[in-house]
């Protein structure tokens, strides 16, 4: 059940095991939906999309109900995003029986709906074909917003980790290169050039390394604290009678609970905010657990469980990655604490960090920052996406809004 | 330390586990374990005597012994059994509805005979409350424990058993019960941690005596002679220290338990014992120890502890009872290593200040049937100096930090146990680093040797995670330039479907009236 998400159309396997008895069987996507208090209510349905080289029938729990095109009548695309139309799944939640606590609807109860299937199955199919390619633009954007992020990432840890247009420049200027990043010297040695940075850009970076207590580093960078090299606020809760979750006020996040890929989702807000984290600042949770990265995706109120914080330099994508290469060092605030793991501002603040060049930040910055300026217009773009396909959705499978000429659309279509 | 010895493996424990639990009927487990440990001591007792009774019946024509002679018993440490109470008597009456009647008279009988048991044993199986069919079916049940350990050729089955239902019943109890038992694989990892070879030997909390069967089973196993150590113990709960009293006796640890139950704190049986060895498991974070009656005691050295938590009474109370070059080894809640009230944080400093603090392990969660929160234990040595009988190195001013919080696996949705291999690691890695000579080397994210300066640095907190750092990045091994080659190619791939797509989905708008 867990891998059943209700904002998304794929469900994969959570895990492999020998199939005993009991339980739901279904195959390559079919339509799962859940059957039991609250996850019927969230709207947990999704389609089991198996993963490469996995093609034969799945089983899953009890709680499921599998749903599938019959054959010839229903296409089984179109029977997918019937189950997402409002109507039907209100009609599932009065059709469920059971005691309070764990309602459940009966599967043949559902049989009884009376649904306006559209006779042809091309304007089923086409029907289908809209909404589905406006979810599958979503699932791109979720994958291209995640490549693109690896990038940004890719190219911190090699200029701030491994410091690889160090290794190169200490190459050239003939100068030794530390035990430590001994595999890169070999790498780089014969040809200076797979390294291929502006050679303006290279000159910014030192040609030699130092010793420090965290073992070599550039020359000219020194080693630094959180606190000296970063704008740190910790969030406070407001007061509670300021929560809503109507949208009045500001969106406010109390802790981790609401944070995603990159921005945490809007839910609750709070008409009185007290720590206030800017637009594209980091947010950090600092309890329970300790380390979780995201961005404010606009000015919003933080909590006692988050941290936002931005560099003295105001960067905005450095400060990103430098948090999530950090996110080791958070992790070990876990064990303190009696019932769960924190860390306060001092802590926060005197974790070690690099002083680096100015200029080398700009640059970073001027690289990173289009790229997570491409991951927020996809992010828009989804959520556009997304309400399209909602408000289509009723219209579609209502029959309110007919598909002309069908045909021809799924024959352009391929 | 092989696997099979971690209890949970042996296959045959289970299924007597499931069919005694199907008898257990409505009765609640914390009582049910009453009724079902003292039939198995009882078995026990009846089996040990058997075998010396036939022993010497069959020498009885040679050399006149005499298998009614109690005096030949008593020389072996074998409980005098009387005929109205051994086994054979009472199994053959199992189906009678008098059957609790007949076992309470051989308990009585028992204890009569035998004055080291008097008042250990349950003695209330007659109760109109306990379903006298179901009771007859357990008897037979544990009558047929031999059986069922011969074919899966197990040694000392009644004290394996035994042993195991003290397991299962903790985590039947769940939160708020089982705290009588400290899971296996932790007093696995203490005792391998002190060694406690001989010599006096203490647990001033011990529960059903979890710590001493398993230090006793250390000392067989390294070839040493169980007249080796002296154990000490004390508990509070009349009937854990019962469930301890038999437990002992099962495996035939002659232990000073004092005469009866006591509290530790308020009366201390063993007021001038100085131990070589404690291994302890007080309970966590308790509350209501009676703190604000005790405010001075001679065992405060270095500060009154607060009595709105035991946590650092226990521990001046170990320190109190450890001799010259005594070790101690005991679990502690987490908060414990980084409490900073000002009571327990000055008693922490004087600790530190005074280099008791040997080792510490933050351990993984999940361990205890008890409570989900994490621990740790902490290791204490009086004398840090160095020590070549027993081969250890000058380790003063320094303190080892092991974070195992990532060790162990999963053994249920809820229970956690550390392997074998994650006990003798770090076990060996404690070893090493105090052995003089031993091969210890600082292994980043995992332990990390500490001196005096480090731990005031950091404020007196204990926390392992301070001090062993992050562990050393594992390389994707793929340069920069391959990742970012690979990273390219596959966003343009995605660049150029997100335009077909797009154009689609125009389309398909522009189909239903919406074009731009």
């Amino acid at each position: 059940m867990k891998a059943v998400e209700s904002s998304s159309r794929g469900a994969s396997e959570s895990e492999f095991r020998e199939f005993k008895s009991g339980g739901a069987r279904f195959m390559p996507f079919d339509t799962l939906m859940a059957r039991i208090t609250p996850c019927l209510e969230n709207g947990k349905i999704a389609r089991y999309i198996p993963s490469e080289g996995v093609d034969g029938p799945a089983f899953g729990s009890t709680e499921f109900i599998v749903i599938r095109g019959r054959e010839g009548i229903t296409d089984n695309d179109y029977a997918y995003y019937l189950t997402k139309w409002e109507e039907f799944r209100q009609f599932a939640i009065s059709q469920m029986t059971g005691s309070s606590g764990r309602q459940r609807v009966p599967a043949d109860s559902l049989a009884k709906f009376l649904a306006p299937v559209p006779e042809s199955l091309s304007e089923q199919r086409a029907i289908a074909h809209i909404l589905g390619t406006l979810d599958d633009k979503i699932e791109l954007n979720r994958k291209m917003n995640e490549t693109l992020e690896a990038m940004a990432q890719a190219l911190f840890k090699s200029w701030f980790i491994d410091f690889d247009p160090v290794v190169v420049n200490a190459l050239r200027a003939g100068n030794p290169v530390p035990e430590k990043f001994a595999q890169r010297a070999a790498h780089y040695r014969d040809n200076p050039e797979r390294l291929s940075l502006p050679a303006d850009t290279l000159r910014q970076f030192p040609d030699r390394f130092q010793d420090s207590e965290l073992g070599p580093i550039p020359e000219g960078w020194n080693l630094s604290t959180i606190g000296a090299e970063f704008d740190l606020t910790m969030g406070q809760s407001p007061p509670g009678t300021t929560y809503n979750e109507n949208g009045n006020g500001m969106p406010f996040f109390q802790g981790r609970r609401d944070f995603g890929f990159r921005y945490p989702s809007l839910r609750v807000y709070c008409t009185s905010p007290t720590r206030i984290a800017n637009e594209d600042d980091t947010l950090v949770s600092v309890r329970a657990p300790v380390g979780d990265i995201n961005m404010a995706y606009e000015t919003c109120c933080i909590g006692r469980g988050v941290a936002a914080v931005r560099h003295k330099s105001g960067s905005r994508s450095y400060t990103y990655y430098a948090m999530q290469f950090l996110r080791e060092r958070f992790k070990r605030f876990e064990a303190e604490g009696t019932v769960f793991g924190s860390i306060n501002k001092k802590q926060f603040q005197s974790l070690s960090s690099m002083k680096v060049t100015p200029d080398i930040i700009t640059i970073f910055e001027n690289l990173a920052y289009p790229i997570d300026e491409n991951i927020r217009t996809n992010e828009d773009e989804m959520q556009t996406l997304a309400k399209l396909r909602d408000t289509l959705l009723p219209k579609l499978i209502s029959g309110e809004l007919r598909v002309p000429d069908a045909e021809k659309l799924l024959e352009d279509a391929l | 330390m092989s696997k099979a010895n971690n209890g949970a493996n042996l296959g045959f424990e289970s299924k007597l586990w499931e069919m005694a639990d199907k008898l257990r009927g409505h009765m609640d487990a914390s009582e049910y374990k009453h009724v079902v440990l003292g039939l198995i001591f009882l078995k026990y007792i009846s089996d040990a005597f058997q075998h010396k009774y036939d022993e010497l019946a069959a020498t009885a024509e040679t050399e006149y012994t005499d298998p009614e002679d109690r005096d030949e018993y008593l020389a072996d440490n074998i409980f005098w059994v009387p005929p109205e109470a051994r086994w054979e008597k009472i199994q053959a009456q199992a189906p009678q509805p008098t059957i609790g009647k007949v076992i309470d008279e051989a308990m009585t009988a028992i204890e009569r005979e035998n004055p080291s048991l008097k008042g250990v044993l349950p003695k209330d199986y007659s109760r109109p409350t306990l379903d006298k069919t179901r009771l007859g079916e357990l008897v037979k049940l544990v009558g047929d424990i031999d059986l069922k350990a011969r074919e899966s050729g197990v040694r000392d089955p009644l004290g394996r058993v035994y042993e195991y239902f003290l397991g299962r019943f903790a985590a039947a109890e769940g939160k708020g019960g089982g705290e009588f038992y400290t899971p296996q694989c932790v007093v696995q990892l203490l005792v391998q941690m002190i060694e406690p070879y001989k010599g006096r030997v203490y647990d001033p909390c011990c529960g059903s005596g979890g710590m001493f069967v398993q230090s006793e089973k250390f000392v067989e196993e390294h070839g040493g002679r169980l007249g080796d150590i002296a154990v000490y113990g004390q508990e509070s709960n009349p009937t854990t220290w019962k469930l301890a009293r038999m437990n002992l006796a099962i495996r035939g640890i002659d232990a000073d338990l004092g005469p009866h139950q006591a509290d530790s704190f308020h009366n201390d049986l063993h007021k001038d014992l100085k131990a070589d060895y404690i291994l302890a498991n007080p309970p966590f974070n308790m509350s209501d120890w009676g703190g604000e009656r005790l405010k001075e005691d001679v065992r405060w050295k270095y500060g009154v502890p607060p009595a709105n938590n035991a946590n650092y009474a226990w521990i001046q109370h170990f320190i109190h009872h450890l001799g010259p070059n005594g070790i101690a080894g005991f679990v502690m809640a987490n908060g414990s290593m980084s409490t900073s009230t000002t009571a327990e944080l000055a008693i922490r400093k004087g600790i530190i200040e005074d280099d008791l603090v040997d080792c510490i392990i933050a351990l993984p969660g999940q361990l205890f049937y008890t409570t989900q929160i994490p621990v740790c234990l902490w290791f204490l040595a009086r004398n840090k100096k160095a020590d070549p009988k027993r081969g250890y190195r000058d380790r003063s001013g320094e303190t080892l930090f092991i974070d195992a919080r990532r060790m162990g696996q999963l053994v249920d949705r809820v229970h956690r146990e550390l392997t074998a291999e994650d006990i003798d690691t770090i076990a060996g890695v404690y070893h090493a680093w105090r052995s003089e000579g031993g091969e210890y080397e600082d292994k980043p994210g995992w332990w990390q040797s500490a001196t005096l300066e480090d731990i005031k640095g950091h404020g007196y907190v204990l926390t392992p995670g301070r001090y062993v750092g992050a562990e050393e990045q594992e390389d994707d091994g793929v340069p920069f330039e391959e990742k970012m080659a690979e990273l390219t190619a596959q966003l343009y791939e995605q660049f150029a479907k997100s335009d077909a797509l797009e154009a689609t989905i125009k389309k398909n708008l522009e189909v239903l009236g919406y074009g731009e």
